[in-house]
């Protein structure tokens, strides 16, 4: 529903003595905010050199230096919905944590999971979401890559699926009690960190990849989320069952790739919870896994094609069969 | 306006100082559960688009597979046939269907690739500019038939493709997107899409800009984007065009920060960059809070 639609609605049902959308609570529009992005970061630019090259001489200093910034950046983002101050807010609060974090790093040698560990913590109380994100995104990506010596990269993918599972499906109590901001922050952060996970498995760069666990995982929640949406939508047998074959049969020829039911998890989660980045995220994992699956096929190029195009031809008698007219 | 996230109606209402029970019913509609019809929709969608996807790398696959065993005549004949298709399936359509214009558009491309098939076939010693003046000026007609962006955006980056194989001065390619972008504000719709043109000038003239004021000190680069700058302002705030304004603003702000550089680079001491850094945050500030003041 667009926020008109929404506005009128609740105008309708009397929650709203007007349907219109104000023009002093209206996004700031996309020029706008490109325009104060741009201009907060090439600031940021200049003063960045300027806080390094004074933060240089001493730890003490440029901890000093880092933490006002974040304070200073977290302030001004809790009080100011002005554009401007907004991105400076955000570049003030990523040079602050750069700060901080290279200047631990030097004093005491942290290792990734140390650091990944310092900025998860740091992001939490941050009042704005994009640095939050941000920050958390790297503390994850962090963690992952000092883990993954000790820690099979399995018993990261099913964490990081429930994390963004719980967020996803739960929205609205979870924004009504407050937790919205935080819980949508930490849901993002854990689909990005599973993309990175299993783009390692796949090109071989870490030592425990993900694989035939995480598929069945992934394969299992695909199944209970279209269970628990076709019985919402009272689907007919049929029509369940093929579903049901569809996926498991998805998940069987994908067994060593789990990236393959990551996208289609994704992309069911994201239909269900109305998310448009969700889905944006669904389809670059279906491209990029995709991709690399028939790339990776042990087939010359001929059978290669002649499979895709079945596949092609596949989805398309699908979709006739499932959306088709009645 | 697509649809709005709870996230957009949770920023909305706290904008707005919604009490807890409107809160409550927003955040309900926000994410009622997704009904029979849209997963029909969601489905039709996703599975078109993946089903021609998956058929499309497929069939480029096969003929990519097996291109080395056409001859000469069997390539040209291929993508004769496909341009062929492409051309009579649009035709046979109507050209106010978006799928035929489509269809034009990516048998435009096929120009190229024809073009460039030939060109491979029978090498020459022919300039590659040519190239590229062959194929705007073949496709220019169903370009200006089509009336559809896409179109119109491929036409613009062959004029550029055009003017970068023959090296020309990259003022003069600036310019020469400023008078597409004007004939295309001007004929909106029949003489093309302005935003392209606008990115590429743009890009050419603050790019050419900078260099003078870093290095180059070229009166002329200098010249062409003032001239550039009063033309596309003037018409830009004649015809309340924001976003125009803003990136031409944003221009103009990294010409001063240049120039401001460029004199403050001189002092050893570091006090410049917090200058710099604060003039920046000065000038966007007062682009955005002019921008904001400006009537519809």
């Amino acid at each position: 529903m667009k926020l008109e639609s929404i506005l009128a609605t609740l105008h309708e049902e009397g929650f709203l003595p007007e349907a219109g959308v104000s023009q002093a609570a209206r996004p700031t529009v996309w020029y706008l905010r490109v325009l104060a992005g741009l201009g907060a970061w090439l600031a940021t630019l200049f003063l960045v050199f300027f806080w390094a090259l004074l933060a240089s001489e001493s730890f003490g200093l440029g901890c000093f230096l880092g933490l006002a910034q974040c304070l200073a950046a977290g302030l001004l983002a809790s009080r100011t919905r002005h554009e401007m101050l907004h991105q400076v807010s955000l570049s003030l609060w990523l040079t602050g944590t750069c700060l901080m974090a290279s200047c631990f790093e030097k004093q005491f040698h942290l290792e990734p999971l140390g650091l990944g560990v310092m900025l998860l913590l740091m992001s939490v109380p941050y009042p704005e979401s994009q640095g939050r994100f941000l920050t958390a995104l790297a503390g994850a990506l962090l963690l992952l890559v000092g883990g993954e010596e000790a820690v099979p990269l399995d018993v990261w993918v099913g964490p990081l699926a429930l994390l963004a599972g719980f967020h996803y499906l739960n929205q609205t109590p979870l924004w009504w009690r407050g937790l919205g901001p935080r819980t949508a922050t930490f849901a993002g952060v854990a689909v990005l960190t599973m993309l990175a996970a299993l783009c390692s498995s796949f090109w071989g760069w870490s030592k425990h990849p993900a694989g035939p666990s995480s598929t069945a995982l992934l394969t299992l929640a695909c199944l209970w989320l279209s269970s628990r949406v076709l019985r919402r939508l009272q689907v007919g047998a049929a029509i369940s069952l093929v579903c049901w074959m569809g996926l498991l049969a998805v998940g069987g020829l994908t067994f060593n790739s789990p990236g393959v039911m990551g996208a289609v998890a994704v992309l069911l989660v994201a239909r269900e919870s109305r998310s448009r980045w969700l889905t944006a995220m669904g389809w670059i994992y279906l491209l990029t896994f995709g991709s690399a699956y028939f790339y990776n096929l042990n087939l010359d190029a001929n059978a290669k094609s002649l499979t895709l195009m079945a596949l092609g031809g596949l989805l398309l008698w699908l979709r006739r069969r499932l959306t088709g007219p009645a | 306006m697509s649809s709005a996230s709870i996230e957009e109606v949770a920023n909305y209402a706290d904008r707005e100082n919604w009490p807890a029970d409107t809160r409550v019913r927003a955040y309900a509609l926000a994410t009622r559960p997704v009904q029979l019809d849209e997963w029909r929709s969601f489905l039709d969608q996703n599975l078109l688009a993946g089903g021609s996807l998956a058929f499309l790398c497929g069939a480029t696959l096969f003929v990519s597979a097996h291109w080395h065993l056409l001859g000469a005549y069997g390539k040209f004949i291929l993508c004769d046939l496909l341009l062929l298709g492409l051309a009579l399936s649009a035709w046979r359509a109507g050209l106010d269907r978006p799928q035929s214009r489509w269809a034009l558009t990516v048998a435009g491309g096929l120009v190229g690739a024809i073009l460039g098939l030939y060109s491979q076939t029978y090498p020459s010693d022919r300039p590659a500019y040519l190239f590229f003046l062959l194929w705007g000026g073949l496709i220019l007609p169903w370009t200006l038939l089509t009336r559809f962006e896409p179109a119109w955006a491929l036409w613009v980056i062959i004029g550029n493709g055009a003017m970068i194989s023959a090296e020309l001065d990259p003022n003069l390619v600036g310019m020469a997107n400023l008078g597409w972008w004007l004939l295309a504000v001007r004929f909106r719709g029949r003489w093309g899409w302005p935003q392209l043109p606008m990115v590429f000038s743009w890009l050419w003239l603050t790019g050419v800009g900078l260099t003078s004021v870093f290095s180059k000190d070229d009166p002329v680069a200098l010249g062409c984007w003032l001239l550039w700058l009063i033309v596309t302002t003037a018409y830009a705030y004649r015809t309340r065009m924001k976003g125009t304004l803003a990136a031409l603003g944003f221009s103009l702000i990294l010409m001063i920060t240049a120039g401001l550089l460029r004199a403050m680079g001189r002092w050893n001491e570091m006090s410049w960059l917090l200058i710099l850094g604060v003039a920046v945050t000065v000038q966007v500030a007062l682009l955005i809070w002019a921008l904001r003041r400006m009537p519809e």
